[in-house]
């Protein structure tokens, strides 16, 4: 027989295994140190663990820069009773902000130097650039435009002959209002929002380094903590606190989940095994497993994403699951030696941990960044915990010849007990089957990106509050291109009036600048239809202007228009909001944001998406419903590639041991995967992609307890190990189903159920029923006292 | 230069013992509480550019810590209100910048709440308590290049007030038929409900 002579060739490299390992080893520490010296190994961006959307690539460079900004942008709102309390208070705010060293580019203080200078910056072009309204009434309503100044004239306020001697139809005025939407008043340079009763002054502030990397996401949180007690009323809101709550909760998660998973296992492994040695070797199984886990992440993607370590974390869990069987079976057959152990362990545990990786490696498949992360993690993690059961144990283990506890046996009959219960009360079998179908029927699929990233209640509700204030917080928006400066204003002009007619607010630089053409255009107009029109001579007569005073206006009319480029208008006009608007133009043209605005209160009719035309250089950038919808369509995938993956596995174990062995094997994850999914119907009613990643790793799992009720037969060693390990994985997974991540929630909770329901599945559907003992076989359980 | 400082304090100083000097609180004490007025207004801008002042008439409705309306009969129609701090043009929410601030000072002034515009303004009272003028200049250098300061003069009510521009020029307007009651009547409210 070759194989026993192989194995016998392998026994004698006994220490060639240990020093093989070794060699693993040295290599995971090398690779892991070398990928830990980066400073920001750690990633905590959500971003950079969803899909990428798919739009053209100059786009993406627009909307990229874009978030960029916003992934380092934080918005402060403070409080006061008056505009002066409001806006000492701001300035407290904001030297504390200073102080703490991990915020930049504080402000905007718009002095009123900066606002002179301003008016005095765009004064000349005052009849050639308007606010849209105005733009219109020149055009086509120029008596609206005198209505409008006799209007502002007799207002209880009244008017000075400085400001309406340059601007005597309160153009100029309007135009430079529209300009400051949301700061209609500057107190101290501070500019103030009044709400309720009270006055808001605002500042924004950008995190001084990479938001993402794990020791500012710390310094953040407990940053954000003292300003809540600093600065009680005062609400903020950004990308950079949502992803230090994020970081600083799953950080908790990875030690809470790690750290009780240990505890779990040293517990159950000093309970059954009542030795230090197969603990402190499993120990080192699973320490291998993460180091592993965490060398090869590093090596090929050069960062871990924080989600990723969350998941990984559960692999400590899955790891285990080897030296379980090993010591389980060492004890089940005390008079075989460890190396004749690890041989008959080697065709299951080898097939148990393809299944496991060809469940994991699924998850590679998809186009997910962060799930790729978490499939290689765990996928190396499992490899290498599997090849300390198998190089190292055998040459570090004993044969003491100690038994199982009797309690084992004591535990073995329970799960007989249970096997005949099902076998004679088949009703009870479809009565479950009814209620997980039941259950299935109350499914619906849904995907939304909300669900991957819960934010903290403190910070929602401060969002809220200050989406009813400003309607600063940025959304979705627009990237709108041209092929030269006239098309490109063109389309965005076009794009906006559209959103306005759908009362959709947005902010676009075509508001408030036009081309050269336009600019012409526009004096004409005011030319035709006011100042050189008797309108204007009878309008001067109402009021009484003086003649001076007419021949003045008329003067500054007549100037000669020079069209303001747009690059000019932004240095002149000297407000970050809205430069951050323009991206340039260059050879394949011009390109600029759109963004929307919306109040929290108040969502949009209309859908966003109608107003996408990519062919016409509109695209819409909504990274929420773009990655939910991406990840509907993952999920359909993922489907085919769970049914693709329980056909490879069925070809392969068929190949190995026949059609039947092949369909027992896979009926347990199949069946336990409809349990969950039963669950879940009952308990949610909506399944998504996460859902559908957890009956991967039930598969995987599923078929590991199948394999060894097939391989010993219904016999108590079989029944401590399956259920050992379902103990351990479960506790684990349960752990995760705590998580404040709605997804992490979601796919510990899937996967818990469908561990248990593997682990009493797996003995129904073993190869021999076993013999029950003399003692209990003519007794039925509820005899039993 | 010494001198000229010494006798400035010594005037200062002995000022209490040959006038009592008018406070803000007495003038506010004498003031009549009762929360909703009625009145006529005339307002006059006064201005360089114009050979005559422009001349508005109308009525005004306030109720106290709560709203303002000003409308405008004459030359032409015009509906402006401050409810709750929001500023309406016509029944259209108003965006002019400043706007709303110039109309809840105007609220405070109307309304007799100095104390409240003392962070804003340095007040300076003048007159009897039956019959007083306040003076006030903006605190604020951005104020003052708009409005170089205003004065506010009346009795049981504010009667009359005037606004003066940097330039020379001034506005004046003036209360009439001011009448004060309890409770607003049902038209009232309606008149300072929120759109």
């Amino acid at each position: 027989m070759r194989a026993p002579d192989r194995l016998a060739g392998f026994r004698l490299n006994r220490p060639l295994g240990a020093a093989l390992w070794c060699l693993l080893i040295l290599l995971g520490i090398t690779l892991a140190a070398s990928g830990l010296r980066s400073p920001h190994w750690l990633n905590s961006n959500l971003l950079a663990m969803l899909p990428q959307d798919t739009v053209p690539a100059a786009t993406r460079q627009v909307s990229d820069r874009y978030r960029q900004t916003l992934s380092s942008t934080t918005l402060w709102l403070t409080p006061g009773d008056s505009p002066a309390d409001a806006a000492r208070r701001t300035e407290q705010l904001r030297r504390a902000l200073g102080g703490s060293a991990l915020f930049d580019e504080i402000g905007p203080t718009l002095s009123e130097q900066d606002l002179q200078q301003r008016y005095r910056a765009l004064a000349p072009y005052r009849y050639q650039l308007l606010t849209p309204t105005d733009r219109q009434a020149a055009l086509s309503q120029p008596d609206a435009l005198i209505q409008q100044a006799l209007a502002r004239l007799y207002r209880p306020s009244g008017a000075s002959s400085q400001q309406w001697q340059a601007d005597p139809l309160f153009l100029f005025e309007r135009y430079l209002a529209s300009l400051s939407r949301n700061s209609t008043a500057l107190h101290n340079g501070i500019a103030m929002l009044s709400h309720g009763d009270r006055y808001w002054g605002m500042s924004l502030a950008s995190t001084r380094h990479d938001s993402f990397a794990i020791d500012q996401q710390t310094q953040l949180d407990a940053f954000r903590r003292q300003m809540q007690q600093d600065f009680p009323d005062t609400l903020f809101t950004g990308m950079p606190f949502y992803a230090a709550a994020g970081a600083v909760s799953a950080e908790r998660e990875i030690r809470t989940v790690g750290l009780f998973s240990l505890v779990c296992i040293v517990l159950l492994f000093v309970l059954v095994f009542a030795s230090l040695r197969p603990l402190l070797l499993a120990l080192i199984s699973i320490a291998s497993g993460v180091l592993w886990g965490l060398a090869a992440s590093l090596w090929l993607f050069g960062e871990l994403h924080l989600l990723a370590l969350v998941f990984g974390a559960s692999l400590i869990g899955v790891s285990v699951d080897y030296s379980i069987h090993y010591f389980c079976h060492l004890r089940g057959q005390p008079d075989a030696a460890p190396i004749t152990v690890r041989n008959r362990l080697l065709p299951p545990l080898g097939l148990a941990l393809l299944s496991s990786v060809l469940g994991y490696s699924a998850m590679a498949w998809a186009q997910f960044p962060g799930l790729r992360q978490v499939a290689v993690f765990s996928i190396s993690g499992l490899v290498m915990a599997w090849l300390t059961v198998m190089l190292l144990f055998p040459a570090l283990s004993r044969q003491t010849g100690a038994t199982l506890s009797p309690w084992v046996a004591r535990l073995h009959r329970i799960m007989a007990h249970w096997q005949r219960l099902i076998l004679r009360f088949r009703w009870l079998a479809l009565a479950a089957g009814a209620a997980i179908v039941s259950g299935m029927l109350w499914l619906s699929a849904s995907d939304d990106v909300h669900d991957y990233q819960t934010p903290p209640a403190h910070l929602q509700a401060m969002q809220t509050q200050l989406g009813k204030i400003t309607d600063n917080a940025p959304g979705a928006y627009f990237v709108v291109h041209g092929r030269d400066i006239q098309h490109w204003w063109q389309r965005e002009q076009q794009l906006h009036d559209a959103l306005q007619a759908a009362h959709i607010d947005s902010d676009a630089l075509s508001r408030y600048w036009v081309p050269a053409q336009q600019q012409h255009t526009i004096h004409t107009a005011l030319a035709d239809g006011v100042f050189q029109h008797p309108r204007f001579t009878r309008f001067s007569d109402t009021v009484g202007m003086t003649d001076a005073a007419r021949q003045k206006v008329q003067a500054d009319f007549d100037q000669p228009v020079t069209p303001l480029s747009l690059p000019d208008w932004l240095q002149r006009l000297d407000n970050p909001a809205l430069s951050q608007l323009w991206h340039g133009c260059d050879d394949q043209g011009c390109r600029s944001l759109v963004l929307v605005r919306g109040k929290v209160d108040s969502p949009h009719e209309t859908p966003l998406a109608t107003f996408n035309a990519p062919d016409q250089g509109i695209t819409l950038i909504d990274d929420a419903s773009s990655i939910s919808s991406l990840m509907g369509t993952l999920r359909d995938h993922l489907h085919l590639l769970l049914i693709a993956a329980y056909a490879l596995s069925a070809m392969l174990l068929t190949l190995a041991r026949g059609p039947v062995f092949a369909l027992r094997l896979l009926a347990v994850p199949a069946l336990a995967s409809l349990v969950v999914l039963g669950s879940l119907g009952w308990l949610t009613g909506h399944y998504g992609l996460i859902h559908v990643l957890a009956l991967f790793l039930i598969l995987g799992i599923g078929i590991d307890y199948a394999i060894f009720y097939q391989q010993d037969g219904h016999t108590p060693t079989a029944t401590l190990a399956v259920l050992f390990s379902a103990t351990t994985t479960s506790l684990s997974f349960g752990l995760l189903g705590l998580s404040d991540t709605q997804v992490v929630h979601d796919f510990g909770f899937s996967v818990f159920i469908g561990i248990v329901a593997a682990a009493l599945l797996a003995p129904l559907f073993a190869v021999t029923p076993s013999p029950l003992p003399p003692a209990s076989e003519n007794r039925r359980p509820h005899d039993r006292h | 230069m010494k001198r000229r400082a010494l006798q400035w304090m010594v005037t200062l100083t002995l000022l209490p013992l040959f006038a009592h000097a008018l406070t803000l609180a007495e003038i506010e004490q004498q003031l009549d509480p009762a929360p909703v007025l009625n009145a006529e207004f005339r307002q006059q801008q006064h201005l360089a550019m114009l050979s005559r002042p422009l001349v508005s008439t109308g009525s005004l409705l306030l109720i106290k810590g709560h709203g303002l309306q000003w409308q405008m009969k004459a030359p032409f129609t015009s509906d402006l209100k401050l409810i709750d701090g929001t500023l309406y043009s016509n029944g259209q929410a108003d965006s002019l910048p400043g706007g709303d601030a110039f109309s809840r000072r105007l609220m405070m002034v109307l309304s007799g709440d100095f104390s409240a515009l003392d962070n804003a303004f340095e007040i300076e009272a003048s007159g009897q308590p039956e019959q007083w003028t306040l003076t006030l200049e903006p605190r604020n250098a951005t104020l003052k290049k708009v409005l170089h300061g205003l004065s506010v003069s009346g009795g049981r009510t504010p009667e009359q007030f005037r606004l003066n521009y940097p330039n020379g020029d001034y506005s004046v307007t003036t209360l009439s038929n001011i009448q004060l009651t309890d409770t607003p009547t049902d038209d009232e409210e309606q008149r300072l409900a929120r759109p």
